[in-house]
């Protein structure tokens, strides 16, 4: 509720100051329009801009990553989906109106003295609130892609497939594959590399990782 | 032909005046909406009817920071006649009868 009182007297500046309101409400709506354009035409080079960048380097694929951190770029590539549709919806909204026609009686009101003012007020308000958002859910979006491809670039690699070899003495060697020579095979342990004999090999099988700890 | 009843309109004038608040408050009515408060009454040197919106934010760049000086108080509006009728002497791009007057709006909780 807003109660309403007579105020101190007015002075000419106020006037040329309500004067220039009521100016700066007439065009607003053709204001909010052309802004959400240039917006909507700017953000969408700056994406497509962000997704070139993406494509020139560093690892694309991201069925080389770690499972972990596979499912942290779906996430991500998810919630920039959900954002940038958002955006978009968003930014149409506020640059074209809404995809739809409103009744009569929603748009006019005979008994205003300008029967369209209020219909153009709370539409101009409404696209100028939209194109905000808009714009956030495009950085929010952004900043998710961005995130997806950095994961991808810089996370970690998917662990190669590794063999275990058991010996008949009974000792295990389990490691990456690195060479297979002369009947003898070298592997990749964390303690480096490892030559191992393959003519003393007991068993061989491959895991998916080394749980017994490399002999010393 | 013109009816001889009709009163002269005023001509325009930018011109305020104590009362006028005071008479226009008493045939306003008020409605608020998300982005104020629409007025509508009659105005007090024309007697016209009117409609004028009051609003608390307007898309546009804002001006440079520190640029308050001299400004009214936030809860204070000045009012203009927007009436439709034709006042002779009006010069382009004006609206009404030249009146303007200052209400003050209280935001009340319920």
């Amino acid at each position: 509720m807003v109660d309403i009182a007579p105020g101190s007297p007015a002075q000419p500046s106020q006037r040329r100051a309500a004067k220039a309101t009521l100016e700066l409400l007439a065009d607003e709506l053709p204001r909010v329009r052309t802004s959400a354009l240039a917006w909507r035409n700017g953000l969408g080079a700056l994406l497509a801009g962000l997704i070139g960048f993406g494509l020139v380097k560093g690892r694309s694929d991201v069925t080389q990553l770690a499972p972990d951190a596979a499912v942290g770029v779906g996430v991500l590539l998810i919630l920039a989906l959900l954002a940038g549709s958002g955006a978009a919806v968003l930014l149409m909204r506020a640059a074209h109106g809404r995809p739809r026609s409103s009744t009569v009686e929603d748009v006019i009101d005979p008994s205003a003295q300008d029967p369209t003012l209020a219909a153009r007020l709370a539409e101009a308000g409404a696209s100028a609130q939209s194109l905000r958002w808009g714009v956030r859910l495009f950085f929010v979006c952004a900043a998710l892609l961005c995130g997806a491809v950095a994961v991808t670039w810089y996370g970690p690699e998917k662990d190669k497939p590794r063999i275990e070899v058991r010996l008949a003495t009974g000792t295990v060697y389990c490691g990456e594959v690195v060479s297979t020579a002369a009947g003898k095979l070298t592997l990749k342990t964390p303690q480096g590399q490892t030559v191992v004999d393959l003519t003393q090999a007991d068993g061989l099988r491959a895991v998916d990782s080394c749980s017994t700890a490399p002999p010393p | 032909m013109s009816d001889p009843t009709a009163q002269p309109s005023l001509p325009f004038d930018e011109v305020t005046d104590g009362a006028y608040a005071q008479t226009f408050l008493a045939t306003h009515t008020a409605a608020e909406n998300r982005r104020g408060v629409d007025l509508r009454g009659r105005c007090p040197r024309c007697g016209d009817p009117m409609d004028f919106p009051i609003v608390t934010e307007i898309f546009q760049s804002t001006v440079a920071p520190g640029h308050s000086a001299d400004r009214n108080s936030p809860d204070e509006k000045t009012v203009l006649c927007t009436c439709q009728a034709d006042h002779p002497d009006k010069p382009a791009g004006e609206k009404g009868c030249g009146a303007y007057w200052n209400i003050r709006l209280t935001r009340r909780r319920t």
